[in-house]
C-alpha cells in the first residue's frame, strides 16, 4: 500500500483572493483595521530583546514603543494573535489539502543548503523594509490597496519591480 | 470544483465586479460620516456654526496668557489622553465633560490626533453652541511639530524669535530641535 | 451606523483577540488554499509563468474595497473609523524595492512565511528567521534611520482625497485595471508555461 497521500490541486487563485478579500473586509467592518503581519514579528521580537536584554529594549525607541507603559506583554497584540491563527489557518488548509511536507522548496539548479541561506537573506532584506514602509505585503498591499491609500500602491508597484528588476539575478534559484 | 464551473463562477464574479464598481461612479460619496482635512486656515460650517482653525503657536500663546475664556476638548481616545494631552484640556471621555460643557466659555477649542477631524465627532461639540468653536491645525501631531519640539535647524531667525520660540517651547516642557543635536523622532507604531 | 464594531465599542480590548484569531485563520486558510503557501510558486510571479501572486492579490483587494465602498454607502460600515496607513511616499518607495528584492530572494513574504512553515516546509522557517534579523537590524539602526523613515510624509488619506477625485471613480477605475490585469496575466501565463509540476507540490 503506498502511503502517499495525493495533493489536492490548489484553489483557483481568483477564488481564493475572493475568500482572502472577503477576510479583509470582515476584518475592516469587525475590527476597522485591516490585516497584517510585520507589526506581529516586530512585537514577537521585542518580547524576545526585552527577555534577554531588558534595558536595552527600554532605551530603544522602536522595542520601549511596543512594550507601552509594560503593562501587558507586547504579546498580547492584535496581529500576534491573528499570525497565530494564521499559521493555523495554513496548517489546517495544508492539512485537508494533503499539502503537509516536511521539505526544502527550490528550483533545480540549487542546494538546499544555498536556498536555506538565501530565504534567511530575502526574510532580512524584507524585515527591514517593511519596518520602513510600515508594512508588509498583508497590510500595506492587501489592507492599504483595498483602502487606496497612496503610499500603500506605490509600496505595492515597488515590490512588483523591485522583485522583478532582481528576479535575474536569482534565476538559479528558481527556475 | 471542476474547472468549468470555476470558470462560470469566475465570469460571474467579475460580471458582478464591473456592475457594482460602475454603480459606485455614479453612487457618490461612500464616506457616511465625513471627514474635514484641516490643512487651510479657511472655515467651514457645522451643523448651522462656522467653524475656525486655530494654529498651535496661538494656542499656546493663549495657555501662557493664562487666560481662562476657552474651553480645550480632546476628542481622541482614553489611553492617547493619558499618554500625552495639551495643558488644560478635558478629554470627551472624562466625567466632568458634560458637565464642562454647560459652562458659558466664549471659545471652544477642540483638537484631535492630526488634521482629520470627523465630523460626527465634532458635531455634538458644535450643536447649539453659542460659543466660537476652533479645531487645532495639526491636532496633537501639529502641537508637538511646532510648539513642543520646533525644528529650528536650517531656520534664520532673528535672536528674539528664536527665544521667543524657546520660552514657548519649555513652557511646556518641550525643546527646539537646534543642529546641535540629533533630531530623533520618537518612534510611533504605525501600519502593521 | 453599527460597524466597525470595535470602533464603535461593541466589545472590549479581550474579545478582540478572539476575532484576530478566527481572521487569521481565514487568512492562512485561503493563503494556503490559493498556493501562496509554496516559495516555488510564488516565485515563479517573477519568472511570468504563474501569475498567482498578482491575481490573488488584486482580486483580494477589489473584492474588499468595492465591499466596503457599498458597507459604507448603505451606512452599514462608517468608514471614516476605518485605520488607514499613513502614506510616507520616499520610504515606501524605498522599502517597496527592497521588500521586493528581498521578497524573489526568499520566496516568501511574512504573512505567507507562517503558512509556509505551518506546512513543514524548512525554506518558511528560515525567512522566519530572517524576517526578525532584518526587523532587528532596522530597530538597533533605528536613530540613523528615523529621519529618512519620517520624511515625505502626507499623512492618513486616500487616492480620492489626494488627487480630488470621486472616491467611486477611482474604484471602478482599479477595478478596469485590474480586470485587464488578470486577462494579461492569462494570456502570460500560457505563454510561458512550460510545465506545472513545479508549482503543483
Amino acid at each position: 500500500m503506498i502511503r502517499e497521500k495525493k495533493a489536492k490541486p490548489y484553489l483557483n487563485p481568483y477564488l481564493a483572493g475572493v475568500g482572502l478579500g472577503i477576510v479583509l473586509l470582515l476584518a475592516f467592518v469587525i475590527m476597522g483595521r485591516g490585516l497584517g503581519a510585520s507589526g506581529g514579528f516586530t512585537s514577537v521580537l521585542t518580547t524576545g530583546v526585552d527577555a534577554i536584554a531588558s534595558e536595552h529594549a527600554s532605551e530603544n525607541d522602536v522595542y520601549s514603543s511596543y512594550l507601552g507603559d509594560r503593562e501587558r506583554s507586547p504579546l498580547t497584540d492584535w496581529l500576534v494573535i491573528e499570525l497565530f491563527g494564521v499559521i493555523v489557518g495554513g496548517f489546517l488548509s495544508g492539512l485537508i489539502s494533503g499539502r503537509i511536507k516536511r521539505t526544502v522548496e527550490k528550483g533545480p539548479g540549487i542546494s538546499s543548503g544555498r536556498r536555506l541561506l538565501f530565504a534567511f537573506l530575502g526574510g532580512t532584506l524584507m524585515g527591514f523594509a517593511a519596518k520602513l514602509a510600515r508594512g508588509c505585503t498583508s497590510g500595506q498591499a492587501l489592507t492599504g490597496g483595498a483602502l487606496l491609500s497612496p503610499g500603500s500602491w506605490i509600496f505595492m508597484i515597488s515590490i512588483f519591480i523591485g522583485a522583478y528588476a532582481f528576479a535575474y539575478f536569482m534565476r538559479r534559484q528558481w527556475i | 470544483m471542476t474547472d468549468s464551473k470555476n470558470v462560470r463562477l469566475i465570469k460571474t464574479l467579475v460580471l458582478i465586479a464591473i456592475v457594482f464598481s460602475f454603480l459606485a461612479v455614479i453612487a457618490g460619496n461612500p464616506y457616511t460620516v465625513s471627514i474635514v482635512p484641516v490643512d487651510t486656515d479657511e472655515e467651514f460650517e457645522i451643523e448651522g456654526n462656522v467653524v475656525k482653525v486655530i494654529a498651535a503657536g496661538d494656542l499656546a500663546a493663549r495657555l501662557i496668557a493664562k487666560r481662562n475664556d476657552f474651553n480645550l476638548f480632546d476628542i481622541r481616545s482614553d489611553s492617547d489622553f493619558k499618554e500625552y494631552h495639551i495643558p488644560h484640556s478635558i478629554n470627551i471621555s472624562s466625567e466632568n465633560f458634560t458637565q464642562i460643557k454647560q459652562d458659558e466659555a466664549s471659545i471652544i477649542i477642540i483638537y484631535d490626533e492630526g488634521n482629520r477631524y470627523v465630523i460626527g465627532k465634532i458635531k455634538p461639540l458644535v450643536k447649539d453652541v453659542k460659543a466660537d468653536v476652533y479645531l487645532l491645525k495639526g491636532g496633537i501631531r501639529g502641537w508637538m511639530n511646532e510648539v513642543l519640539f520646533p525644528d529650528l535647524r536650517n531656520t534664520k531667525l532673528s535672536k528674539d524669535e528664536t527665544d521667543k520660540i524657546y520660552k514657548t517651547s519649555s513652557f511646556f516642557g518641550g525643546k527646539p530641535v537646534t543642529d546641535k543635536e540629533r533630531k530623533r523622532k520618537k518612534y510611533s507604531r504605525e501600519g502593521c | 451606523m453599527n460597524a466597525p464594531f470595535y470602533k464603535l465599542g461593541y466589545f472590549g480590548f479581550d474579545f478582540s483577540l478572539v476575532i484576530a484569531f478566527v481572521i487569521g485563520v481565514g487568512f492562512g486558510f485561503f493563503l494556503e488554499q490559493g498556493g501562496l503557501g509554496s516559495s516555488r510558486k510564488l516565485a515563479a510571479q517573477f519568472y511570468f509563468r504563474d501569475m498567482t501572486v498578482f491575481k490573488v492579490m488584486f482580486t483580494a483587494i477589489i473584492t474588499a474595497m468595492i465591499g466596503l465602498f457599498w458597507l459604507s454607502w448603505i451606512g452599514f460600515v462608517d468608514m471614516s473609523l476605518v485605520y488607514v496607513n499613513p502614506t510616507y511616499i520616499l520610504p515606501q518607495l524605498v522599502g517597496g524595492l527592497l521588500f521586493g528584492a528581498g521578497f524573489v530572494i526568499g520566496g516568501l513574504c511574512p504573512g505567507t512565511c507562517l503558512v509556509s512553515s505551518a506546512t513543514g516546509r524548512i525554506d518558511g522557517l528560515f525567512t522566519l528567521f530572517g524576517i526578525f534579523f532584518g526587523i532587528f537590524l532596522f530597530a538597533e539602526g533605528y536613530t540613523y534611520l528615523s529621519g529618512f523613515l519620517y520624511s515625505t510624509s502626507l499623512g492618513q488619506l486616500t487616492i480620492p482625497q489626494l488627487i480630488n477625485l470621486p472616491h467611486g471613480l477611482i474604484l471602478f477605475l482599479v477595478v478596469l485595471l485590474a480586470i485587464a490585469g488578470f486577462v494579461g496575466a492569462e494570456k502570460i501565463e500560457k505563454k510561458f508555461q512550460k510545465s506545472n509540476e513545479g508549482s503543483q507540490q
